[in-house]
C-alpha cells in the first residue's frame, strides 16, 4: 500500500484520535512496530496536537460574560416581541387562506390587509407578509397541486400581466427552474402592495412558491431558515423582495434560491 | 406561547455563551464581532426554538446556528462592506477591545492556532476542543470526513513545525 506523506500523516492524525476503523488501526499499528520513522513522525503529530485544548481553553477565560449576558437578555426581549406579533399576523394569515381556499384557488385573488400601524420597523413588514405567505403554503400538498389544472397559454397571459404589476419580466423560461413545474400565478397583496405569487409542484418534495413583492428598500440577502414546516429564504434586490418557500429541504430551497437570484440578476 | 424547547433553550443557553463567543472568535477573529454573533444566535435560537428536539444536544444545535449566521450572513457583510476577513494579525491592532485582544493572544500556541486559515482553524476547534467526532464535524462543515482528516493533519503540520508538502494548504480528502 503506496501512501503519499500527505495521506500517511492524516492516517496518523486519525489513529491518534481514536478515529479509525478497527481494520485500518490494527494495520497502523502493526506498520507502527516495524517502522521507526513512522512511529517518529506519530510521536511529532502527536506532541503538536497535545497543547491545543488548553490553549483554547484559556479563550473561555476572557470572554466578556457580563456582556455575552446583556445580548442574551436583549435577544430574549427581540424574540419576545417578534412572537407576539407574529402571533396576531398569523391568525390574519391563516383567515385570508382559509377564504381563498373556499373561493377555489384557480384565480384565486388574495387581500391579507394588516392594519399599518403594527409595522413599526421595516423588518417587522418583512417578517409579517414572510409569516402570511407561510401561512398560505402550509394548507398546500402534493394532492391539492396535482388539482390545480391551468391551461399553458392562460398561464403564460397571467404571468405577462403579474410581470406589468411588478415591473420585471416573468416570461415562462424566466420562471422555469429544473425539477419545478409551475402549476398557477396569481396576484395577492399584502399591506397594500401587489406580490406575484408562482406557485410550483417539485419533482422530489412539496409545494413551492416564489413571491415577488415590488417594495422600495435596501439590498439583502438571504439565509434560509424554517416556519410551519416549511423552508424559505427571503431576499431585497433592486426595490423587488423576493421569497422563496416550499416544503423541500433546507438545502434545496438554498440552490433553487441561486437559481432564481441568477435568473433575476440581469434584464 | 411557551413550548418544552423553548424553556430548555432559556434554561441552559446562558451556560453556553462563552463557548459560542469563542466559536464566533475562532471564525470572525474579532471579539467584537463574535459578541454579535452570540446575540444573532440567541434571538435565532429563540424564535426557532421549535426545531430544537428536546433530548439531543443544545450546544450542537446553537452551534449550527451560530455557523450558519456567520457564512450566510455577517462574513459575507463584511465583505461586502470593503472590511474582509480579519487577518490574524490585524485582530492584534483592531481597536475596541485591545484588552481582551492582549490576553487572547498572550499563548503562543494560540497566536499560531489563530493564524490558521480559516477551514483549518474552525476544524481544529470543533474536534480538539468542542469534541466532535469526525463524522460530527465533517456533517456540520459539510465536507467528506476525509476533507476532516486533511485538515487536522494539516494543523498539527503546522503548529508541531513539522514539514508541510504544498498540497497542506488546500482541502483534500483523504480515503
Amino acid at each position: 500500500m503506496a501512501l503519499e506523506r500527505d495521506d500517511i500523516d492524516a492516517l496518523l492524525v486519525a489513529y491518534l484520535d481514536g478515529e479509525l476503523d478497527p481494520a485500518r488501526r490494527q494495520e497502523l499499528e502493526r506498520r507502527l512496530r516495524d517502522d521507526a520513522a513512522l512511529k517518529a513522525r506519530r510521536d511529532a503529530l502527536a506532541e503538536a496536537g497535545r497543547p491545543l485544548r488548553g490553549a483554547f481553553d484559556a479563550l473561555l477565560d476572557v470572554a466578556p460574560r457580563g456582556r455575552l449576558e446583556t445580548a442574551f437578555a436583549t435577544a430574549s426581549a427581540t424574540a419576545q416581541k417578534h412572537r407576539r406579533f407574529r402571533y396576531r399576523q398569523m391568525l390574519a394569515a391563516l383567515a385570508a387562506s382559509l377564504l381563498l381556499l373556499l373561493c377555489g384557488g384557480v384565480a384565486g385573488y388574495w387581500v391579507a390587509k394588516a392594519p399599518g400601524d403594527l409595522f413599526e420597523e421595516a423588518d417587522e413588514m418583512e417578517e409579517a407578509w414572510v409569516a402570511a405567505v407561510a401561512g398560505q403554503l402550509s394548507l398546500y400538498n402534493a394532492a391539492s397541486l396535482a388539482a390545480i389544472q391551468v391551461p399553458s397559454t392562460e398561464l403564460e397571459a397571467q404571468l405577462a400581466k403579474l410581470g406589468d404589476i411588478v415591473g420585471l419580466d416573468l416570461s415562462k423560461e424566466r420562471v422555469t427552474f429544473e425539477g419545478l413545474t409551475l402549476k398557477r400565478a396569481e396576484l395577492l397583496h399584502f399591506d397594500g402592495r401587489a406580490i406575484a405569487e408562482l406557485l410550483y409542484a417539485s419533482e422530489d418534495h412539496g409545494p413551492v412558491a416564489l413571491c415577488i413583492m415590488a417594495a422600495p428598500g435596501g439590498e439583502s440577502e438571504g439565509e434560509v431558515e424554517s416556519r410551519d414546516g416549511l423552508n424559505l429564504t427571503y431576499w431585497a434586490k433592486s426595490g423587488r423582495r423576493f421569497l422563496l418557500i416550499g416544503d423541500a429541504p433546507a438545502n434545496k430551497i438554498e440552490s433553487l434560491a441561486d437559481r432564481v437570484a441568477s435568473a433575476f440578476e440581469t434584464r | 406561547m411557551t413550548s418544552p424547547s423553548r424553556d430548555v433553550i432559556v434554561a441552559e443557553l446562558p451556560a453556553l455563551l462563552p463557548r459560542l463567543w469563542r466559536y464566533g472568535l475562532v471564525l470572525s477573529r474579532d471579539p467584537v464581532a463574535a459578541e454579535d454573533l452570540v446575540q444573532a444566535t440567541a434571538l435565532r435560537a429563540l424564535e426557532r426554538s421549535s426545531q430544537f428536539v428536546a433530548g439531543t444536544r443544545l450546544d450542537r444545535w446553537l452551534f449550527s446556528i451560530l455557523r450558519s449566521i456567520w457564512f450566510n450572513h455577517l462574513r459575507a457583510q463584511r465583505v461586502r462592506l470593503g472590511h474582509g476577513v480579519l487577518e490574524a494579525e490585524d485582530v492584534l491592532v483592531s481597536d475596541g477591545a485591545a484588552q481582551i485582544e492582549t490576553n487572547i493572544l498572550a499563548g503562543q500556541v494560540l497566536r499560531q492556532a489563530m493564524a490558521l486559515p480559516e477551514a483549518q482553524r474552525e476544524t481544529l476547534l470543533l474536534v480538539y476542543v468542542e469534541g466532535f467526532t469526525y463524522r460530527e464535524a465533517a456533517h456540520v462543515l459539510d465536507v467528506p470526513i476525509g476533507t476532516v482528516m486533511s485538515r487536522l493533519a494539516a494543523v498539527r503540520l503546522k503548529l508541531g513545525g513539522l514539514e508541510v508538502s504544498a498540497t497542506k494548504t488546500e482541502d483534500r480528502d483523504v480515503e
